[in-house]
């Protein structure tokens, strides 16, 4: 799922200090789950943001919402009755789903909340780290079902680049060597003959080097 | 009360005065009386809060009575009728512990005429007392223990599991599941019970101090009391004993003081004057504990002779072993000078420590201290239960004591037990935290934070709490990213009004 | 042992302070705290295990907030007691008002709620 985390107050309170009438947008999905922007965040920076404005002299508006998916239109449709009341909002879904509110919403400023990071796991409450790229191509089944373009700092392809020492990765040493896992995992899988076939230089295109992407599905549209 | 209600029609009710513990159910019950849920009842305690802490202050006092009302009144205003799921209650005990403790615990049960198990993870019942030969009194322990595992063994309630290994343990109040595996072909079996005692104990700390294990007459007070009872002709050979007090106690390891090992030098002190009135010994202490009436012995041993010498911490007695001749270096509290004597043995006052609880505590999810000793749920009100219903506690796993306490506590913990088992009309409470589905996100952060292990995602991919299970401590509810948990009884928009209603 | 506090103080049970939302503790001061105290059990010592520990967080977090928005985060703040510290609960409670008193006002019920301004420090305890 979608990784952020929530972004500095102080930020936040920079964006709208401004404005008079504010909402403040959650989203009950992946935001919900890595705790950056469910409703109880919208909470507790609605409240934030109330405090400031009343001990600064200022009579602003802060509402709340939480909708179910900001990445939907159906579900940013809720707002669309109340939109016209306010100046601005924050938004606490990811990048996706704040620049969807603003695109829905295209007359009003949509501020982020969180800091969108990136597509990973949560391996224990408030820890998350990243699994995936999105680059377009998936060569897990190559690779051991270890992900070299997301894990490997160098997104090398074929073996660890010569920064890898005793198992972790010369950019940090808190980050396991990918392709010291990839090889453990593959000798585990009794796979260790994938290295001797060597990896095509990947084809970025379908990667962000391609440009903005788009899927189009026409199995599922009529 | 029950007429105003009735007369006038009241579907609430606020009492203002003292404290909800000992209060609240009484009014409840008139609430109940009444024809009314008793959950609709809210009190303001203008007594303990207020006028007891303000009497100087009677003007401000009365303004913050007013306030304790508005609130309980605002409160009461969105509380809502909660339904109590009758509980089932399995009539069978489980004790954990075969030592004094449980075995007067199990006793009790089995003679209150319920079915009780013990389970002693040792291949023999009887624990620290096997190990003690007489009290300070001067009871033959060894007689008392073999009397007391005979009629725990052929009560025919009663069931001894030896070399017993908690596994698993499941369930709630009344409901309880215990998984063990039990004797040396390890075969697995569950029990199903409606209370558990716990009292697994604690044992004599090893010391690594004062030389100890390097010489055989450096000792600890439970190795003395077996070599005066095996080898008194030796012991009454010795010229002079030395004993360290607060070995393996008060330091930074385990602050806590042992609180028997003050009463043990004494007791053993007196036996050796006993055996030889010539033997000199010395108690060398930071603080001597001789609680209560065991005062008379520390007086007795006093008379007898037994040298009492105080020591700092900061500056700690030093045992020397040359060549086997045994002496020991101290800072005499009054000359202000060390003093050097040779000694025929040195008996370190070794404290008493948890047993080992980890895995128990965790599978049974019970609080225990810094030093792994259980907590008790409240040290004045509940002293021998545990927060979590249906538990309770006795004997040296909830902290070092002697063995009359371990049979008083015991007795006080069978009691409690016995309590519960015999009430058949008893309750689910009402304050359980309840999810919505609708919105929930099913991102396991109940799952992961409640302290219980209650919530589960269900087969609809949600959270759902069995109120059975959930303590209603409200954890989970304060940490849900999506808001979707409330505590029943306890709901946001009821704190809310709460404070709102000050300003 | 009746011992003596400021009245400053409004008391709001929770069954434990697992229980105390941070969202309260910001919406006390929303409606005009000056200060919040959030009283629970010794670490190690919870009732229910853990809770006091996941209070901690929250009033640690309501500190910052409280500092980024210009209340200062001392006016909120949490203590750990036994049933049997009632002389430290009555220390507490003063410390806390003087604090209070020092900082003067919140400037949220300065600005906001002009209505009752009785001095009173709203509180949450287990």
């Amino acid at each position: 799922m979608i990784k952020a985390k929530p972004k500095p107050l102080e930020e936040i309170i920079d964006n709208v200090k401004d404005f008079n009438k504010l909402l403040i947008a959650g989203c009950d999905g992946c935001v919900t789950v890595c705790e950056a922007g469910g409703l109880k965040e919208v909470k507790i920076l609605a409240a934030a943001l109330r405090l400031y404005f009343t001990q600064a002299g200022k009579q602003v508006q802060v509402d709340e919402a939480s909708l179910t998916r900001q990445c939907e239109k159906e579900y940013l449709a809720q707002l669309s009755d109340r939109m016209d009341g306010y100046d601005a909002a924050v938004s606490l879904a990811c990048g996706v789903g704040a620049q969807y509110l603003a695109e829905m919403y295209n007359h009003k400023i949509v501020f982020p909340g969180v800091d969108t990071c990136f597509m990973g796991v949560n391996e224990e409450r408030g820890l998350y780290s990243e699994r995936c790229q999105a680059c377009g191509r998936c060569i897990l089944a190559e690779t051991g079902g270890i992900c070299p373009i997301a894990r490997c700092s160098k997104r090398m392809l074929n073996g660890p680049c010569g920064g890898s020492d005793k198992g972790k990765c010369e950019i940090n040493p808190d980050i396991p060597c990918a392709w010291e896992l990839i090889y453990e995992r593959l000798k585990t899988l009794g796979q260790l003959d994938r290295f001797e076939r060597p990896v095509e230089p990947k084809d970025w295109s379908t990667s962000r080097d391609g440009g903005p992407r788009k899927i189009v599905r026409e199995d599922l549209r009529i | 009360m029950t007429k105003v209600i009735k007369e006038h029609q009241l579907n609430r009710m606020v009492v203002a005065a003292c404290t909800p513990i000992t209060h609240e159910p009484l009014f409840r019950e008139t609430m109940i009386d009444a024809g009314l849920n008793k959950y609709l009842f809210e009190m303001a305690n203008i007594r303990n809060q207020d006028s007891w802490v303000h009497m100087k202050e009677p003007e401000k006092a009365t303004e913050k009575a007013k306030d304790l009302v508005r609130m309980a009144v605002a409160r009461a205003s969105l509380l809502k009728p909660l339904m109590e799921k009758p509980l089932t209650v399995i009539q069978r005990a489980v004790v954990i512990g075969g030592g004094v403790a449980g075995l007067n615990a199990a006793l009790n049960l089995g003679d209150q005429g319920f079915e009780t198990i013990v389970l002693e993870k040792d291949d023999q019942l009887g624990g620290n007392a096997r190990n003690i030969h007489h009290t300070i009194e001067g009871l033959e322990v060894a007689a008392y223990l073999d009397g007391l595992i005979e009629r725990v063994k052929s009560h025919d309630k009663i069931q001894v599991l030896t070399g017993a290994l908690v596994v698993g343990y499941q369930g709630y109040k009344g409901n309880f599941t215990t998984e063990v595996l039990v004797g040396p072909g390890m075969y697995e079996r569950k029990i199903d019970h409606g209370v558990t005692v716990v009292a697994t104990g604690a044992h004599e700390y090893q010391p690594k101090e004062f030389l100890y294990g390097q010489h055989h007459r450096i000792m600890t007070q439970l190795e003395l009391g077996h070599f005066l009872h095996d080898q008194a002709a030796e012991a009454a050979q010795w010229g002079r004993v030395a004993m360290i007090q607060c070995v393996g106690s008060r330091n930074e390891e385990n602050p806590n003081c042992s609180r028997i090992c003050c009463q043990g030098a004494v007791k053993y002190a007196l036996q050796l004057k006993k055996i030889n009135p010539e033997t000199e010994v010395l108690i060398l202490y930071r603080d001597m504990r001789t609680y209560g009436l065991m005062e008379d012995y520390y007086m007795e041993a006093r008379n007898q002779g037994v040298l009492f010498a105080r020591f700092d911490p900061e500056r700690l007695p030093e045992v020397m072993n040359d060549n086997g001749a045994l002496s020991i270096t101290f800072i005499d509290h009054v000359l202000e000078r060390p003093v050097t004597l040779p000694l025929d043995a040195v008996i370190l006052s070794a404290g008493a420590w948890a047993n080992d609880t980890e895995e128990l505590a965790s599978l049974l999810k019970l609080p225990r201290n810094a030093s792994g000793f259980f907590i008790e749920a409240h040290a004045k009100l509940r002293p021998v239960d545990f927060a979590s219903e249906g538990i309770f506690l006795c004997g040296m796993a909830h902290s070092p004591k002697l063995i009359s306490e371990s049979i008083a506590q015991a007795q006080a913990a069978a009691s409690r037990a016995g309590a519960f088992l015999a009430d058949t009309n008893q309750t689910i409470s009402g304050v359980t935290a309840h999810v919505d589905p609708e919105r929930c996100a099913a991102c396991l952060v109940c799952v992961r934070t409640c302290p219980y292990g209650v919530p589960q995602i269900n087969q609809e991919n949600v959270s759902e709490i069995n109120v059975a299970l959930c303590q209603g401590c409200g954890t989970c509810a304060s940490e849900c990213p999506a808001k979707v948990i409330q505590v029943s009884h306890f709901e946001d928009d009821q704190l809310s009004a709460k404070i709102k209603t000050l300003f | 042992m009746r011992l003596q506090y400021p009245p400053t103080v409004r008391i709001i049970e929770v069954p434990c302070t697992g229980k105390v939302d941070i969202i309260h503790l910001l919406q006390a001061f929303e409606y005009g705290a000056d200060g919040v105290i959030v009283v629970g059990c010794m670490e190690g010592d919870c009732h229910y295990q853990k809770g006091n520990l996941y209070a901690k967080t929250r009033v640690k977090r309501a500190k910052e907030i409280l500092d980024k928005v210009g209340l200062g985060g001392e006016r909120v703040a949490m203590f750990n007691l036994s049933s049997g510290m009632g002389g430290r609960f009555a220390e507490i409670i003063k410390e806390m008002t003087n604090k209070i008193l020092e900082l003067g006002p919140s400037p949220v019920r300065g600005a906001a709620a002009k209505a009752k301004a009785t001095g009173a420090a709203g509180e949450v305890t287990a």
